[in-house]
């Protein structure tokens, strides 16, 4: 894993001004970084700015003060090289499956010839595994393969980042899995980025090296960095099985819901009461990195 | 069988798919049911209509002047038909006569021969229908090019459709009577004198600015409404994918918004329709409005199953544009009505 600077969020806040309620400050002073080709979730109660901060790096919100940059260039407007996959696919209803994604091909690549901009949408649908479908409407396939065709059209534009704004939230839990492990196995093959925001915290955990828990908003600031040691290419089963798997978890959900009850801020947040994960199985020789910073 | 479904729903043929399904022998007792509420019961208001005006018309006596029963006009109707083949008889009778006559003086040419024997060129009422139609076409037509852009423009820009707004708010409720005096005399003082080029359609481009001028406002606001009412998904889109405001507007504006246009279009055709009887009888035009003044002017005992006639004729035309602008709009909101349904 390089270590150059990749992703760089520097003292970012986001205020919206206007509108019937005034100012609303959303966001203040994040900072975390990104190297490339990790894989990063961003986890928070609704309303905490997490999908803002998302909109953020895909150059789709403006940042109010602070910056982010993008190996080393502060991000003004959407690019290519980061592509966002939408929570709600925002495929177009009067498009096929194929005309979806080679609309972003033919936008992105513009110099290519048409048969080889047709290539490559088909391509990215081949490896999304929706070849058979690709001539279907939107409103005929299921809402798991509109989602691959999200993805397929964020990745047919080749990006070095991908930004996943929940992207399985409406999905169900098995066509959940399987496109989790999907997004897992482009993200080794691809040797993607990935920043993906999420309320599933099981999720979060299985996907991620690192998992961003956010402070509720108004304000909202990142509450606690919880680094995932598991090595990757990584099996659900003996992952979720683990009981690092419940360490995790169990610190994302500590974070969450006792954040929740009591309305305070991490710091007064209560020493973990669950025993730390036991090392009891040696052929696991990775031991779980848990470190909890800010 | 699903698919035939499909195609007869979309031509506004609902009524015939409990008939395809009988004809395939499936659950013949809810079809016949089925196709007695959607045939039966509006045919059995349609005959009681027809009752009920026969028996008014035979029983109530209104001074010197009898209301016409349905029978009366229906005959109307065939003489319409009868008068019509026979101008077209006519009118291929005169044809040939002119081709034997330029066999037999090769000196002459065919304007000249025209010249010599006449033909009483008349409007007949299939004719006047035409005619009604095309300035119908045209006037929505223009109007739907002004609105569609404007319509757009007010969309996209919330500072534009403030300065819009105060001319739609003012103009939509003007009444095409009112519009009328003041086309007229444009018109009028744009192309003096009589006869020839544009100025032989005068009534025409009247009737066809009126019919403009009305049914902008529909398409207009309907265009404004679905532009503006764009789904932040598919902007999000055009955003991520860098696109330039036209290929916005035409990769994902337009489409977006294409239902909600050709709902404004489909009102305005309506009103199109009924602004133009208007306007065409104070232009005296040769289409249907022009066909009901001169009955109206007229002394004549018939005058009234003539007038009934010419109404019952714009309903069923009325009602057959919107049953195609239906389709239309079925057609290309494919993809969004069935991602609903």
């Amino acid at each position: 894993m390089a270590t150059s600077k990749f992703l760089e969020i520097i003292n970012a806040t986001k205020t919206f001004s206007g509108g019937g309620r005034g100012r609303v400050e959303v966001l203040d002073k994040i900072n975390f970084e990104i190297q490339r080709n990790q894989f990063v979730s961003i986890i928070g109660h609704s309303g905490c700015g997490k999908s803002t901060l998302l909109s953020m790096i895909a150059g789709l919100e403006t940042i109010s003060t602070g910056s982010i940059c993008f190996k080393e260039q502060e991000i003004s407007k959407p690019g290519p090289e980061r592509a966002v996959v939408f929570q709600n696919h925002s495929l177009l209803p009067w498009r096929t499956v194929f005309q979806n994604v080679l609309l972003a091909v033919n936008t992105v690549f513009p110099r290519l010839s048409k048969t080889e901009r047709k290539a490559k949408a088909e391509r990215w649908l081949t490896v999304v595994g929706l070849k058979d479908h690709m001539y279907k409407y939107p409103h005929e396939i299921s809402g798991g393969m509109k989602q691959r065709t999200g993805i397929s059209r964020a990745l047919s534009m080749e990006p070095e980042m991908l930004l996943l704004d929940e992207p399985f939230g409406a999905l169900d839990a098995l066509t959940r899995s399987t496109l989790q492990d999907e997004v897992l196995r482009l993200h080794h093959e691809e040797h993607l980025t990935v920043f993906m925001v999420t309320h599933d915290i099981d999720e979060a955990v299985y996907c991620s090296d690192r998992v961003i828990m956010m402070n509720n908003g108004p304000k909202a600031t990142i509450g606690r960095v919880l680094e995932v040691g598991w090595p990757r290419p990584r099996e659900r089963v003996a992952f979720m099985e683990s009981p690092e798997f419940a360490h995790y978890r169990n610190e994302c959900m500590r974070f969450l819901f006792w954040r929740k009850a009591t309305g305070q801020g991490d710091q007064a947040a209560p020493a973990a009461s669950a025993p730390a994960p036991t090392m009891s199985q040696p052929e696991r020789t990775l031991p779980a990195q848990l470190a909890v910073s800010i | 069988m699903k698919k035939l479904d499909y195609y007869l729903e979309t031509f506004n043929l609902s009524w015939f798919i409990p008939v395809a399904h009988l004809l395939r022998g499936d659950q013949p007792a809810y079809q016949i049911r089925c196709l007695l509420r959607m045939v039966g019961l509006p045919i059995l208001g349609m005959l009681t209509f027809l009752f009920v005006w026969n028996s008014v018309a035979l029983h109530a006596q209104t001074g010197s002047l009898r209301l016409p029963t349905p029978g009366q006009v229906w005959e109307r109707a065939e003489e319409m038909v009868v008068d019509q083949r026979n101008y077209q008889r006519s009118q291929r009778a005169y044809e040939a006569s002119i081709v034997t006559l330029k066999a037999e003086n090769p000196e002459m040419s065919e304007s000249e021969i025209r010249s010599l024997v006449s033909f009483e060129h008349k409007s007949t009422f299939l004719s006047q229908i035409i005619t009604s139609l095309q300035t119908a076409f045209v006037g929505v037509g223009i109007a739907v090019l002004i609105a569609v852009p404007i319509g757009i423009l007010c969309g996209l820009s919330n500072e534009i459709y403030a300065m819009t707004n105060p001319f739609v708010q003012l103009f939509k409720p003007v009444s095409p009577l009112a519009w009328f005096p003041v086309i007229y005399i444009l018109v009028n003082s744009m192309l003096p004198g009589t006869g020839g080029g544009l100025n032989g359609q005068k009534p025409f481009i009247i009737a066809a600015v009126v019919v403009t001028l009305c049914s902008l406002w529909p398409t207009l606001i309907n265009t404004a409404n679905g532009v503006a009412n764009v789904e932040r998904d598919y902007l999000n889109v055009a955003k991520v994918l860098n696109l330039n405001i036209l290929q916005k507007i035409w990769i994902i504006v337009l489409p977006a918004a294409l239902p909600s246009i050709f709902t404004g279009i489909r009102l305005s055709l309506g009103i199109g329709w009924m602004v133009l009887i208007a306007s065409e009888m104070m232009a005296v035009s040769p289409g249907l409005g022009g066909f009901i003044w001169n009955w109206y002017q007229s002394s004549n005992d018939v005058a009234l199953s003539y007038l009934l006639l010419a109404v019952i004729v714009i309903g069923v035309i009325g009602f057959i544009l919107d049953r195609v602008m239906i389709t239309a709009q079925k057609l290309i909101s494919h993809g969004s009505t069935a991602a609903i349904r």
